[in-house]
């Protein structure tokens, strides 16, 4: 059997002539080849494929002038130097600046990276930096990087390219202008079928919603046995649940089907919701809340809890904090609505 | 020292006079002439001697002591390393005579007979031992490849195949056969495609593949059902049986090409061709000689020439296009040399890179089949199950489970690879995988972060109306192959449909499905008002009924429904 394992870079983020690229990410996804249920989010070792991989797809992308490779949470890795310093030596021999940033004191010294201090392997600069107590080494070939909030930089690098995507506002037909679960007219259709198709942008953006969720303790520690379930609402949603579920290491749950429209099918799936367990409802838009509120309802009618809610997209529709805990990955509100022109109506 | 392959067949040793007078030629005389013209012709240059089949006519042990003297002598005078020589067994190996013993002795219904391998192979079995010695120790009779010749010089892979598993004195054996488990097995074991991907490959075995008669007896009973992309294309088939030569190329999708090559017997009268000797084994293409006996009339003067018509000729691909080397293997250790000790480790590593071993290990294991879970999780119910008008049945799968479990998740969506990767040959971005429904975009979901390719999904027909306009658009005018994701096949009606809304005009369409519970003999077919559709099912264990009541008052009509026996689901 041929092994046609997928060469893309998951967490590619491109700005003005800067590739940006996530290790730990593009780790994660490495191992869903490994087709093991319990590797996860949590993964702390960069294994030699994984960087191989990224050095090989570096080398197609044209135009670039700097590359930052973020090593955050990674720890472990059993000797890749020449894979590395293969990457160092491209970028060098192509002019091309690079930074290894957030490189924990574990791989720093499992990667062997005091070497790329010489002149051997590029020279690169060191600095080190503390974060949450811990002392990160950062290399550079030229500019230093300020990586003081670099997460909240990820995020807003990553709205960016979602609002230079244009996937999300597409004209609709007139008569069609309609929302499929609430009483409202919607001229544009956020379209997360094309955020699905697009895997440069849906696979780096469902590790980030999974990065949020960790960090707002929705999703806990590999060591909780008790781990919450993700539910979706459609089918659009059922890919979201999918990806996210092996991201963060749940079961799903869901019902044939449960929205846009609130009819329930298959009396078999009776008891999919179980009383004792926590559930996490995960769909593709949050506007006015009703599709979350027919999927709340039906799990609760259960007897089971429903945790909170992920979504790729909230409509800030009010500024009333919602009920439910909802984690987006971007938020339209008014001051970023501009340039989208998304509009609710209703025939009143 | 050369490295051409001389292939012989259906030696067919026999002590009856009257068979060796009449049609058979295989006196002293005879066997003497054979090895000197081959000196003559072919001094030190046939490495490889490859015997497909039937060296004797009724397995007696005397034909076997005589075919043992022959091709003892065979391999010393050509100096070939006993190493570098195949022998299969071909049907008139098999030994009648000891079955017979069996069935006098054991209760064992006759259609059992065959799988009596240890016994009916007996003789050819203290054959082989006898003439290989230590170099070959062991003869598995029930294994469907059981040797195998890897040059690393000449990078070629030669496999020695039994087509003869259900070969027994009984009428209805006596047809070409390969254990099917172990041939897919062994070659998963072999990892073909990527350690030798760029190695010529043989495989030799007695039957000819191809369909030639209406005689089912002529013909390999199972080869349409094997896996043989495990192997990789193009490849070579080396056969006998049929006393004649046949060599053709079957073009698969893609272009992949199966050879196959047979020689006729070396030894009956009124053949023409009687060996071959494959040439140029470290090119892309071999060169075929056909040999045939000449001066057949006069005994004394024998000797053999190889054809040269025209149509006789002919030249096979058995290797991929070959990379170009930029260092001849020496200019490579003088390199090697010259770089640090690190750096040599690290060559080494890569060589032997665990993660992808550890990769090829994990998706060779399977430890729990969708049978499994579906038995431990009680996910087959039986009784009434109406979905709307579209879909009536006596049984369900719950496959809503199976997809929701993470472990369960994990097995399906490595079968689901697996079966992609053994259908495709490289990584293909011109091909889109759509998958149907919610069940099938969860596992659709998982491969599309595995493989370069498209993805969408689209909702399963029946429940079309629920569903948004845009949830039914899909993206797939720029693909040249479409790959469905379906959950369960049945009637295929509901594939169907789903093919109607897609355009696939002059594209390669491959339906992968879990489960294909309609009835086994229209498996086959099911797909074949398509010219460009081909279809795959990873689990064909549980068939399901067709619920026989349709139109107006159906449900009435249904005894299992009317009488309340069990009903799994009837909202319509």
């Amino acid at each position: 059997m041929n092994l046609i394992f997928s060469t893309m870079l998951y967490s590619k983020i491109i700005q003005e002539n800067t590739l940006y690229i996530l290790l730990h990410a593009e780790q994660v996804y490495q191992n869903f080849r490994l087709f093991n249920d319990k590797l996860s989010y949590f993964t702390s070792e960069l294994t030699r494929d994984t960087i191989e991989r990224v050095g090989n797809k570096i080398k197609q992308i044209n135009d670039i002038r700097s590359i930052i490779i973020d090593c955050y949470e990674l720890d472990d890795n059993r000797n890749s130097f020449s894979e590395l310093s293969a990457i160092t030596n491209y970028c060098i021999e192509n002019q091309i600046n690079i930074s290894l940033i957030r490189v924990s004191e574990s791989l720093y010294g499992k990667l062997q990276m005091h070497k790329l201090k010489t002149d051997d392997y590029g020279n690169l600069k060191e600095s080190q930096k503390r974060i949450d107590n811990i002392s990160y080494f950062n290399l550079f070939s030229d500019v230093v990087i300020n990586i003081d909030s670099f997460d909240d930089n990820i995020y807003n690098l990553y709205s960016n390219t979602l609002l230079q995507k244009k996937l999300f506002a597409e004209d609709r037909v007139v008569e069609k202008q309609y929302s499929e679960s609430s009483n409202v007219i919607l001229p544009k259709y956020l379209n997360i079928k094309r955020f699905i198709e697009d895997k440069e942008i849906s696979f780096i953006g469902l590790y980030l919603l999974c990065k949020k969720a960790i960090k707002k303790k929705l999703i806990p520690d590999l060591k909780v046995d008790d781990r919450p379930i993700i539910v979706f609402p459609s089918i659009t949603a059922s890919y979201l649940a999918s990806i996210f579920a092996k991201i963060a290491c749940c079961d799903i749950a869901y019902r044939d089907h449960i929205g846009p429209k609130n009819k329930i099918y298959r009396t078999i799936q009776k008891g999919v919701f179980k009383e004792s367990e926590k559930h996490l409802i995960i769909c593709d838009v949050v506007c006015m809340g009703t599709e979350i509120q027919i999927t709340k309802n039906i799990i609760e009618h259960e007897g089971a809890k429903v945790e909170g809610v992920l979504s790729i997209i909230e409509v800030k529709v009010t500024d009333k904090t919602p009920n439910n805990k909802v984690i987006s990955l971007f938020i339209l509100n008014k001051e970023n609505n501009n340039g989208i022109d998304y509009q609710i109506k209703t025939n009143f | 020292m050369g490295n051409a392959i001389l292939h012989i067949s259906d030696l067919h040793f026999v002590l009856d006079k009257k068979e060796r007078q009449n049609k058979t030629r295989f006196d002293n005389n005879f066997q003497s002439k054979f090895i000197e013209s081959l000196k003559n012709i072919k001094n030190d240059t046939i490495k490889y001697l490859v015997v497909t089949g039937d060296v004797t006519d009724t397995s007696a042990v005397k034909e076997y002591e005589k075919a043992f003297s022959f091709l003892n002598q065979l391999v010393t005078d050509l100096k070939i390393d006993k190493k570098n020589v195949i022998i299969c067994p071909g049907n008139h190996d098999v030994s009648w005579t000891e079955l017979v013993k069996v069935a006098e002795n054991e209760e064992i219904e006759d259609s059992k007979l065959y799988t009596k391998q240890a016994e009916k192979f007996t003789r050819f079995t203290k054959f082989y031992f006898d003439f290989f010695g230590e170099i070959k120790t062991t003869f598995d009779v029930n294994a469907a490849i059981f040797d195998e010749i890897i040059d690393n010089d000449d990078k070629i892979v030669l496999l020695a195949v039994n087509t003869c598993f259900r070969e027994s004195n009984q009428d209805k054996d006596h047809i070409g056969f390969i254990n099917q488990e172990s041939f897919e097995k062994e070659l998963s074991n072999i990892n073909f495609k990527v350690q030798y991907k760029d190695y010529g490959k043989i495989l030799a075995m007695h039957h000819n593949p191809k369909d030639l008669s209406s005689e089912k007896n002529h013909n390999l009973d199972n080869w349409k059902d094997l896996n043989k992309d495990i192997i990789g294309y193009p490849f070579i088939v080396l056969c006998g049986h049929i006393h004649g030569a046949d060599g053709e190329g079957t073009i698969k999708y893609d272009g992949n090409i199966i050879f196959y090559l047979s020689t006729g017997s070396l030894t009956k009268n009124n053949i023409d061709n009687t060996f071959n000797i494959y040439n140029n084994l470290q090119n892309e293409s071999i060169a075929v000689l056909y040999y045939a006996l000449q001066d057949k009339e006069n005994p004394e003067k024998y000797f053999w020439q190889h054809l040269t018509e025209k149509k006789a000729v002919k030249e096979p691909k058995y290797r991929p296009a070959q990379n170009i080397l930029l260092h001849k293997p020496d200019e490579l250790i003088t390199l090697l040399e010259n770089v640090s000790e690190t750096d040599k480790q690290d060559l080494d590593r890569k060589l032997n890179n665990p993660e992808v071993q550890q990769i090829n290990a994990n998706l060779k294991r399977i430890d729990k089949g969708i049978m499994d879970f579906i038995k431990e999780r009680n996910l087959f119910k039986s009784g009434h199950f109406h979905w709307k008008n579209e879909f009536r049945s006596h049984g369900f799968i719950d496959i809503n489970n199976l997809v929701s479990h993470k472990d369960s998740l994990e097995v399906i969506t490595k079968l689901f690879y697996n079966e992609i990767c053994n259908k495709f040959n490289e990584i293909f971005e011109d091909t889109i995988l759509i998958a149907a429904g919610i069940e099938c975009n969860i596992i659709g979901a998982r491969l599309s972060a595995l493989l370069d390719c498209g993805y969408s999904f689209i909702p399963e027909p029946t429940k079309e109306k629920d569903f948004s306009e845009i949830e039914k658009t899909i993206n797939s005018e720029n693909y040249k192959k479409i790959v469905l994701l379906k959950d369960i096949v049945f009637t295929a009606e509901h594939s169907k449909e789903l093919l109607a809304t897609i355009n696939i005009d002059n594209k390669e369409v491959w339906v992968f499905s879990l489960f294909y519970c309609g009835k086994k003999e229209l498996k086959e077919n099911i797909f074949s008002d398509y010219t460009n559709v081909n279809f795959v099912s990873i689990c064909d264990d549980i068939e399901i009924n067709q619920c026989d009541y349709s139109g107006k008052g159906c449900l009435d009509k249904c005894p299992i429904y009317k009488n309340k026996l069990e009903t799994i689901y009837d909202e319509c």
